[in-house]
């Protein structure tokens, strides 16, 4: 998950071609990200519980989550 | 110079009268052999009904079993009678009572003038052929067969058994190459009476009785010893269905047996009026002079077994219902399925669906109900939300969604908050399945969801380890 939203219109490119087949478009516009700010916060609670997330990657609590804070497609943009 | 036609008949003698009495108005002589399971009644009014034609007789009844050797020695009977009886007869034309004439006489007589010496048999080595079903390809000409299939299947297998156990291998006699095909030959007059007059006769028929199907294999074998040109095809066309059993042909095969430019065909069910009608017609119903092709339509036939045994991709029904791995694919069409992302997204689906035009359905496996694209409650093919329908059988209903909504791409979403147990699965061996996982996504939901923090971590460690356990499916080897 962690890598997966570093960069989500790469594997959504290719997701959405195989769909396609035909057409090999470039996506025009990307889906809105849900708000995850304090997400790092909530798995290191869990890890602090003694529950140990691991399937989401790594999400450094420090750096937090730029681009989450507000959904922006803008740099999204493929043309 | 004639053609002789010998008709080998045991059931509905109307249609054996009307096709005899079309291959009589052409001249040609009828030697008839009736079964000797027929009941004398009928027997006997099947002959009054054609004594008012000159040339036509009837031979001694032997009793006709399937793979007995009672139709070589029918075939025999009749075979002597039309060559001692009708000495212009230069070719002799072996058909059934369920055989019909596709094309005029008069070309049939033309085509075999053109080709005075030549013997139309089929026949080749068993090494060759395919057509042999239940395994007994070379052994029927090794082993001995005393008891009836049809009747004795127990004493049949057994004996067969029995035979192999020890080792039984039976002596062919001089050294003739046994050799198979159809048994509704065509041939000519000096390879038939060379073949009944055979100072050999007696071994070669001792030897045959006790082969398996004999009747075809005894012509194709011994016409080997004696015909001047064979050509290896029957001119009669007939095919078979995957269990070996004759193809019938009925009304709906009428453009397809004019298709086919061959003489004679079979089998022809008794009913098809259309079929008789249009065939027995004169010079109408003609059809161009060409070579007889059956060629042409081996492929619908061929098309008809792989669908009667393959049937179609992601199809069940009460006709069809295959055992778990021979399915022949469980759906239909490719699907795909989404796991994490309508967590992680706002407007997933509805983004999808704009921008790919597939169908987008929510979690299809979520406990309480089947989620459908935009909150139906019944999809294509009277698919019911109910969860409990669906859980009856996983796998069946998405067959079905898939197979209902074929020409539409199918999407839907998948987590380990849903009842992925049993199908999941299914669908990671299911070559259609285009699956996308963004792992631990679902923490997302939690998350963002109001309970309290001991709730969560339960219920965190629990999704943790059912979506683990199903990485592991997706990583395995069958994935």
């Amino acid at each position: 998950m962690a890598e997966f939203i570093e960069a989500p219109m790469e594997p959504l490119q290719t997701i959405i071609d195989e769909i396609g087949k035909t057409r090999r478009k470039a996506l025009a516009e990307a889906p809105k990200l849900t708000d995850l700010t304090g997400f790092p916060q909530f798995l290191q609670s869990l890890k602090n519980q003694g529950m140990h997330p691991y399937l989401m990657g790594d999400f450094a609590i420090d750096a937090g989550m730029p681009e989450s804070q507000e959904p922006k497609p803008k740099p999204y943009l493929i043309k | 110079m004639s053609v002789g036609i010998i008709m080998l008949v045991h059931t509905a003698f109307d249609r054996a009268e009307q096709v005899a009495r079309h291959w009589a108005a052409s001249g040609c002589p009828i030697v008839f052999h009736v079964d000797e399971n027929v009941q004398d009644h009928a027997y006997h009014a099947f002959v009054s009904a054609m004594s008012d034609l000159e040339d036509v007789r009837f031979v001694k009844r032997h009793r006709c079993e399937w793979g007995t050797w009672g139709l070589v020695a029918a075939t025999q009977a009749a075979s002597e009678k039309m060559l001692q009886d009708f000495p212009d007869v230069r070719h002799v034309y072996l058909t059934s009572g369920a055989c019909l004439p596709l094309r005029p006489v008069q070309e049939l007589f033309d085509y075999l003038d053109e080709r005075p010496h030549t013997d139309f048999i089929e026949s080749a080595t068993t090494a060759d052929v395919p057509w042999t079903v239940g395994g007994l390809d070379r052994e029927r000409f090794l082993l001995r067969f005393p008891f009836s299939w049809r009747r004795q299947r127990f004493l049949f297998d057994a004996y067969v058994k029995f035979q192999r156990l020890v080792g039984y291998k039976r002596k062919i006699p001089n050294g003739i190459v046994p050799h198979m095909g159809s048994q509704w030959w065509c041939l000519t007059r000096q390879t038939l009476s060379a073949i009944l007059e055979d100072p050999e006769r007696k071994r070669y028929d001792r030897y045959f009785s006790k082969v398996w199907i004999p009747d075809e294999s005894y012509f194709a074998t011994l016409s080997r010893l004696y015909s001047r040109q064979i050509e290896s095809r029957s001119l009669t066309l007939s095919k078979f269905d995957y269990q070996g059993k004759p193809h019938m042909f009925y009304d709906d095969h009428l453009q397809l047996l004019r298709r086919s430019d061959c003489f004679v065909a079979r089998k022809i069910w008794p009913f098809a009026n259309r079929l008789y009608d249009a065939f027995l017609t004169d010079q109408e119903g003609a059809m161009k002079r060409t070579e007889p092709n059956p060629a042409k339509i081996d492929r619908i036939f061929a098309k008809a077994v792989d669908r009667r045994t393959r049937g179609r991709r992601g199809l069940y029904m009460q006709s069809r219902f295959p055992a778990e791995g021979r399915e022949n694919g469980v759906t239909c069409a490719p699907y795909s399925v989404f796991e994490g992302f309508s967590d992680l997204f706002e407007n997933f689906e509805p983004w999808l669906a704009k921008t790919t035009g597939a169908r987008v359905h929510g979690h299809l496996f979520a406990p309480d109900r089947v989620e459908f694209s935009d909150g139906q409650t019944v999809m294509n093919g009277a698919l019911s939300d109910s969860a409990k329908l669906r859980d009856y059988n996983k796998l069946a209903f998405l067959t079905s969604l898939i197979w209902n909504t074929r020409g539409e791409r199918q999407c839907f979403q998948l987590g380990p908050m849903d009842e992925i147990e049993d199908i999941e699965w299914d669908i990671t061996k299911d070559p259609n399945a285009q699956i996308s996982v963004i792992t631990g996504a679902w923490a997302v939901g939690l998350f963002k969801s109001n309970r309290n923090f001991a709730d969560i971590r339960k219920e965190a460690a629990r999704l943790q380890q059912i979506e683990s356990t199903h990485l592991n499916a997706l990583r395995s080897e069958w994935a």
